[in-house]
């Protein structure tokens, strides 16, 4: 059983914020496990963005922390899915900025470079893997963020739209340029070598 | 045969990922998940700050507050430190007299000082004979300034001009002489004022 807080202001949030919307008082923490509902999605946008499964989780832990202290500028329930994806681009984001800026002053000891491989990760999947993800990552920031969650969220066209602020036709038209751009890096980095 | 291949491609980037996602949920583990983040939840909580802390975290009311309060105790200052209107005026006249040269700021150390106020006195008691010709149309040309002032400003006491038997002294004595009054004296006054400022 989850132990959750128990000071009852943290608890509940204000009724005549979200009066509104649904005619009563909202438990903060029924909203919340709606919330936790999309905590693959999350975890898989975050992997998207992140190098590898322990970063994804580390930063679908910070999306959720994130979300619950924010949760009381959710202005319309019923459309937190939009709300905590956004969250979830913005918190990646923000990590792979702090992760660059990291880099600069280490050098590119967090790089995965090809000399780490071990015999056993030369296998084809993983090789393959790798090029995807170095060509998803040398994505410009927009077309990124649409392809990761259409290809890791799963993502409708209209969620992306709402999540991005922009319209579904844009969504469409970077997917195609995003995916272009990755097959035409995996097809430079497989015959470059 | 290339298109083919692109095809092929694409498709091969979606089964990627799915593989990719798959092997990370084979080693996402929900509930050690669930657990470490109500666990942050729950220290988070107990660690908030006090209610009367809160308004830190939107400084927008508190700036808009801070502003208000700024502005009263500022103009509150303003208000006592600026001078009254009689203290404007005073100042005001102390100003224009000084500029007359009444000799009050003078140094005595400063040798020039003294003839430089000598000067002005002169120049201002020409500049006041000749408003007082402008209004009485008589010649001061060599009448003591004190005297034209007591020809415009006095007029001679009736009592004392019976006294002395209707003779007509060249100036009046200043113990027969009484101030001007009345609505004629008062537009003198105010004709007088007009021409001092056009001189």
């Amino acid at each position: 059983m989850l132990s959750w807080p128990q000071d009852p202001a943290l608890r509940v949030l204000p009724a005549q914020k979200y009066g509104k919307v649904t005619g009563a008082a909202v438990d903060k923490e029924a909203l919340f496990q709606g919330i936790l509902e999309n905590k693959k999605t999350v975890f898989w946008i975050c992997l998207g963005y992140a190098r590898e499964f322990v970063e994804a989780e580390e930063l679908t832990q910070e999306v959720f922390f994130k979300a619950w202290t924010k949760i009381d500028s959710l202005r319309n329930p019923e459309r937190h899915r939009e709300w905590l994806f956004r969250m979830a681009r913005n918190v990646c984001f923000d990590h792979l900025k702090k992760k660059r800026l990291r880099k600069l002053f280490q050098g590119s000891s967090l790089e995965h470079g090809r000399d780490e491989r071990t015999p056993e990760t030369r296998a084809l999947y993983r090789d393959e893997l790798r090029l995807l993800k170095v060509a998803v990552r040398s994505l410009p920031g927009k077309l990124k963020d649409t392809f990761i969650l259409r290809g890791y969220g799963g993502l409708s066209y209209r969620e992306i739209a709402a999540v991005l602020k922009i319209k579904e036709g844009t969504v469409m038209s970077r997917l195609n340029e995003a995916r272009e751009k990755i097959k035409s890096r995996m097809r430079e980095q497989t015959y470059g070598r | 045969m290339e298109d083919r291949m692109e095809s092929g491609r694409a498709d091969r980037i979606q089964e990627l990922i799915q593989r990719e996602k798959e092997d990370a949920e084979r080693n996402f583990e929900s509930s050690r998940f669930d657990a470490r983040l109500f666990g942050r939840i729950q220290s988070a909580s107990e660690a908030s700050p006090k209610t009367w802390f809160v308004f830190l975290r939107k400084p927008r009311p508190v700036i808009a507050l801070s502003a208000l309060l700024l502005a009263i105790a500022g103009f509150l200052f303003f208000r006592k430190l600026s001078p009254s209107p009689f203290e404007q005026t005073v100042r005001a006249m102390s100003a224009v007299l000084d500029d007359a040269g009444d000799g009050r700021q003078m140094k005595e150390q400063d040798s020039m000082a003294p003839r430089i106020a000598t000067a002005e006195y002169t120049e201002f008691g020409w500049a006041l004979k000749g408003v007082l010709y402008a209004c009485e149309r008589e010649s001061l040309g060599d009448v003591e300034l004190a005297d034209a002032l007591s020809r415009v400003f006095l007029k001679e006491d009736p009592r004392a001009a019976s006294r002395q038997g209707g003779a007509n002294p060249p100036l009046p004595r200043a113990d027969s002489l009484q101030l001007k009054s009345g609505e004629d004296f008062q537009s003198f006054f105010s004709g007088f004022l007009k021409k001092f400022e056009e001189v």
